[in-house]
């Protein structure tokens, strides 16, 4: 570690950190990266729980494929893999039946007619022009700093047209209102509203943002890293040291240093190499510590005294809505669902979803949700992701796989003894409910789980000192905070950018850093680079056969 | 993608194929890593399993620190490398032993300085014949039976089963001798071992190294004056030159004779369970012992452990959990979270067992003798009933056979000590199987990078 570089990024996280870095560091600049945990990027982790199978407890999938990382920073020739399945996303039934979105608009109405042949038709329509806008939509919505007012209507206009309303129509609709006029099977409802549900993508009830909501998800890519989704990082990290970036981890950061109105460098903390250093910054400091700890690490007043609004702003930042509760289960053989008989492709799905029995069950778990009703929550909706389908390294030479499960519940557990009975019995009670469930969606479920172990959203804060609450994705981006009033890249003060907290939300995509790359580029002068032009979803849409080519092993 | 030429191939990312990256890469070679599993490291494997604690897979300690010649020359300390020496490297019954065995009586001190100072000039240079080393030629039976203080005696017996020394006869040789000394001047690296793989994989990237996980090679054949790497998946790289860090057996793949197969080595060895809590770490009434890094639990006098290995090498499990314990985070608190809502520590249970569980398959009886780990040192360790268990996890002999394909049968000893060189021109062996064969030393690696380096023409 030198007394001074150009840039110092606090936290090497995947989403904002690690890809920024990247970035300024191949742009020219000199990077520090200076990473609390022990690894960069903890949170995108590749794990082997239990020999030779691969658990990938919170990335479970990756949405990198919406990325133009890839091709900009050439991950695939620093050993970065990615496979796609073909099914999208899926939900999988207590009665059976499942509703699979493929990447074949064809495909997907197949199963949509199982349900309704109305709903069937309608999919199609609606996956078609999804797909003819994926890459200007995800350019103006996702990768380019927001907020960007001026972009807003076309956005609105891309949503409206792919759902084919008007745009006044879609702007009066809650999500649940937009599902209903849009499928009439309980089934093709509830897929639409279920990652929306799950992750609160947006207000579900709120009108305008509820509809656009549930339109912005049908945008996400879902696929997988060959090895685990740490193959990411490995592959960012190796770009940015081959082009000289330094990277210190086991490193807290104290304090930003603002001087003159500008942030400087920063002070290392307890849990660092040289406790109390002070490592210069010439052209600035990028946090991606998120809004509390940033607020912390350059001090209240000094953000104030830029901007007393933003202070305020960040001092009441809304982080504790919900958080994980998860599971990776060891497997002694390949999964196949309960549903299997219905529509066979799902076994192929590496992101599953357990939704509701029916759709007023849907709008019933929304209402629990949103009053913080943790049993009444539990067991109604599941995330599964599932690496076997599509990455056969993952699965033992004996056979043995590993299936995760993710629920979101209120963090603070009001009613249930606070924050602190994440440490009690109830972890293990959700886990037990959570088994009950799985008798009911998997055929001989006791019979075939060797092992399993559950975290909890305060595992996940102790875990990522930026998810405050467990909350990992900068906090809530719903209601005020969504879109238009997320935090600002550049910040008050010369020289100080955030990358956490940010529109859009922090995911395997790294939208975050790529924005937080071009804002600093911009102002450090060094944003025309001749490899910097690609486009979000090129790569991927361009190389989709490559993607869903299956791997063989032959040992 | 078409077929990658590079100058070298390294098979295995483990400690030594890692130190032959960052040497050659520095050198100017164009060097590709190829890891099987989904992480680098191998045996310096350091895994949260994402949970607020970090579990040191296979070696928790290492033999040496700051002397480690690759930490100096590839300035290590510039990746955030760092080291913490434990005061008090183990505890039996409220005896204590300081570094270098204070507390075991000056016989005993003198021996593993001698077998200490005299191996380590061996470590970063091709095999030669070592000096005359006393501890060489001891047996661990008789060793823990050389000390009057059976608590002593249990202290070393133990310590030799830890070194790989399961069997009591047979005499340790100079190698063993040396990773018998160095276990009681034991180094920890600041946040798990794996951060040593990482700065040393940090300086091998930086030099243009390129790093590829999940990448199993199968199959190594001559291709024009180079060789050909088939992985698993069919892809094909090609190099001039090939390190395998792999055991002699696995590495013949077609190449070399089965004569170079590893010596037997025995049906038993460590259960290793990993338990995160919260709640302050157990720290016995007087004494010093919460200090100390290994405390050895369920002995008595060495005989007990003669008789623990024996039973668990004939095959039954011993009759009861008896080992160490190993309060990681009390030498090293960046192995656990600093909260919130703590204090947080990371415990390490070790117990002999045998390779194959006498009443079923291991993959099912797991969980429940992880249970019986937790119970056995809950028991010994006052204070540790009233934590809280947050996370448990475990590996039985069978798992870390799977997991680091190069430990045969469980163990972390490969026996046979070769040379880098083989008999076919261009392919070299660089891992724990060759020379010096002391787990953690990275001797293997740097001396595979050097006899590399001499045929490329590079100067390291």
């Amino acid at each position: 570690m030198r007394s001074a570089y150009d840039l110092v990024v606090v936290g090497g996280g995947l989403s904002g950190g690690l890809p920024a870095a990247t970035y300024l560091q191949k742009s020219g600049l000199d990077v520090l990266v200076l990473e609390a945990n022990s690894e960069l990027a903890s949170f995108c982790c590749s794990h082997e729980t239990w020999p030779q199978t691969l658990d990938s407890p919170h990335v479970g999938v990756s949405f990198a494929g919406n990325s133009p990382v890839i091709e900009d920073l050439g991950l695939e020739e620093y050993g970065f893999r990615f496979r796609a399945s073909p099914v999208i996303l899926a939900t999988t039934f207590r009665d059976g039946t499942n509703c699979l979105i493929c990447q074949d608009p064809e495909r997907t109405a197949e199963n949509f007619s199982r349900h309704s042949e109305h709903d069937g038709e309608r999919m199609l329509g609606i996956q078609e022009r999804v797909h003819e806008t994926m890459v200007e939509f995800n350019e103006l919505c996702s990768f380019t700093p927001h907020p960007d007012p001026s972009k807003l209507d076309r956005i609105f206009e891309i949503c409206a047209y792919a759902m084919g309303f008007s745009v006044a129509e879609m702007s009066e609709m809650s999500g649940p209102e937009l599902c209903e006029r849009t499928f009439e099977s309980d089934a093709c409802r509830q897929i639409l509203m279920t990652p929306v549900a799950f992750w609160e993508h947006g207000a579900p009830f709120a009108r305008g943002q509820g509809a656009y909501g549930v339109t912005f998800a049908l945008y996400y890519t879902t696929g997988i890293g060959v090895g685990g989704n740490e193959v990411q990082v490995d592959a960012l990290t190796q770009c940015f040291l081959e082009h000289g970036g330094t990277v210190i981890t086991n490193c807290t950061v104290d304090r930003i240093v603002v001087e003159g109105g500008r942030a400087t460098g920063v002070v290392l903390g307890e849990r660092s190499p040289q406790p109390g250093a002070e490592i210069g910054a010439r052209v600035g400091v990028l946090s991606n510590a998120g809004v509390p700890e940033t607020l912390r690490l350059v001090g209240e007043d000094t953000i104030s005294a830029a901007d007393t609004r933003l202070g305020a702003k960040m001092r009441h930042w809304k982080m504790g809505l919900r958080g994980s509760h998860v599971t990776s289960w060891l497997l002694d053989r390949r999964l196949s669902w309960g549903s299997a008989e219905f529509d066979p492709l799902i076994d192929e799905a590496i992101l599953v979803y357990r939704a509701f029995d029916s759709w007023e069950g849907t709008k019933r778990y929304m209402v629990d949700m949103l009053g913080n009703d943790t049993w009444k929550a539990s067991g109604q909706l599941m995330e599964f992701t599932y690496y076997a389908p599509a990455d056969p390294t993952s699965v033992s030479p004996e056979g043995h796989t590993i299936l995760r499960a993710e629920e979101c519940f209120p963090y603070p557990l009001h009613g249930l003894g606070g924050p602190e009975a994440w440490d009690g019995p109830l972890r293990h009670e959700l886990l037990r409910a959570r088994n009950e469930m799985m008798a009911q969606l998997v055929p001989g479920w006791d019979e075939i789980v060797l092992d399993q172990y559950e975290w909890t959203p305060l595992d996940n804060w102790r875990l990522n000192r930026a998810a405050r609450f467990g909350q990992v994705v900068g906090g809530d981006f719903s209601e005020d905070q969504w879109l238009l009033d997320r935090m600002p890249y550049r910040m008050p003060l010369g020289g100080l950018y955030m990358s956490n907290g940010v529109w859009p939300v922090g995911l395997s995509w790294m939208a975050a850093g790529y924005n937080a790359a071009q804002v600093i580029a911009a102002d450090a002068g060094v944003r025309d680079q001749p490899w910097w032009h690609a486009r979000p979803c090129e790569w991927y849409l361009g190389n989709l056969d490559r993607l869903l080519a299956p791997i063989e092993l032959r040992r | 993608m078409g077929a990658d030429v590079y100058d070298v191939a390294i098979v295995g990312a483990g400690p030594n194929g890692l130190t032959a990256a960052a040497y050659l890469a520095r050198a100017g070679a164009r060097v590709v890593l190829l890891e099987r599993r989904f992480e680098r490291g191998g045996t310096f494997a350091t895994d949260d399993y994402s949970t607020p604690f970090q579990y040191n897979l296979a070696q928790f300690e290492l033999p040496l620190g700051e002397e480690l010649r690759p930490y100096r020359e590839l300035d290590l300390r510039s990746e955030g490398v760092r080291f913490v020496a434990p005061r008090l490297p183990f505890a039996c019954e409220g005896l204590v032993i300081g570094r270098g065995g204070r507390g075991l009586g000056d016989k005993v001190e003198r021996l593993l300085a001698e077998a200490s100072g005299a191996f380590a000039p061996l470590l970063y240079r091709p095999p030669a014949h070592a000096p005359s080393i006393a501890l060489a030629d001891v047996t661990p039976a008789a060793l823990g039976e050389s000390v009057n203080d059976p608590r002593a005696g249990v202290v070393l017996r133990y310590a030799c089963g830890l070194a790989g020394f399961l069997r009591g006869d047979a005499p340790l040789g100079p190698a063993g001798a040396f990773v018998v000394a160095r276990l009681f001047s034991p180094s920890i690296v600041v946040g798990g071992t794996k951060n040593l793989a990482n700065g040393l994989f940090r300086v091998a990237a930086r030099a243009g190294a390129r790093g590829f996980v999940s990448a199993e090679v199968v199959r190594v054949e001559r291709a024009g004056d180079g060789f050909s790497l088939r992985l698993a998946d069919s892809r094909e790289i090609h190099a001039r030159a090939v390190v395998s860090t792999l055991d002699p057996r696995s590495t013949s793949l077609g190449l070399l004779d089965d004569g170079l197969a590893p010596d037997e080595l025995p049906p038993a060895a460590e259960f290793t369970a990993h338990f995160g809590i919260k709640g302050l770490p157990p720290e016995p009434a007087g004494g010093e012992e919460g200090d100390a890094l290994i405390r050895i639990f369920g002995f008595t006098e060495p005989a007990d452990v003669e008789r623990h290995f024996r039973t668990a090498l004939e095959g039954p499990l011993p009759a009861k959990v008896a080992g160490h314990l190993t309060v990681v985070t009390a030498h090293d608190p960046l192995q656990a979270s600093p909260g919130p809502y703590g204090p947080l520590h990371t415990l390490r249970a070790q117990t002999v067992v045998p390779f194959e569980h006498p009443d079923g398959h291991w993959d099912r009886l797991r969980t429940a003798y992880r249970a019986e780990c937790w119970d056995a040192v809950a028991a010994h360790f006052p204070g540790l009933e009233e934590a809280r268990l947050l996370f448990q996890f475990c590996d039985t002999p069978l798992d870390i056979k799977r997991r680091f394909g190069t430990t045969q049968r469980g163990s972390m000893r490969q026996g046979a000590l070769g040379s880098a060189r083989t008999p076919v021109p261009g392919l070299f062996l660089g891992g724990g199987a060759v020379h010096p064969g002391v787990p953690g030393s990275l001797g293997g690696g740097y001396n595979a990078a050097v006899a590399v380096a001499e045929d490329l023409g590079l100067a390291l």
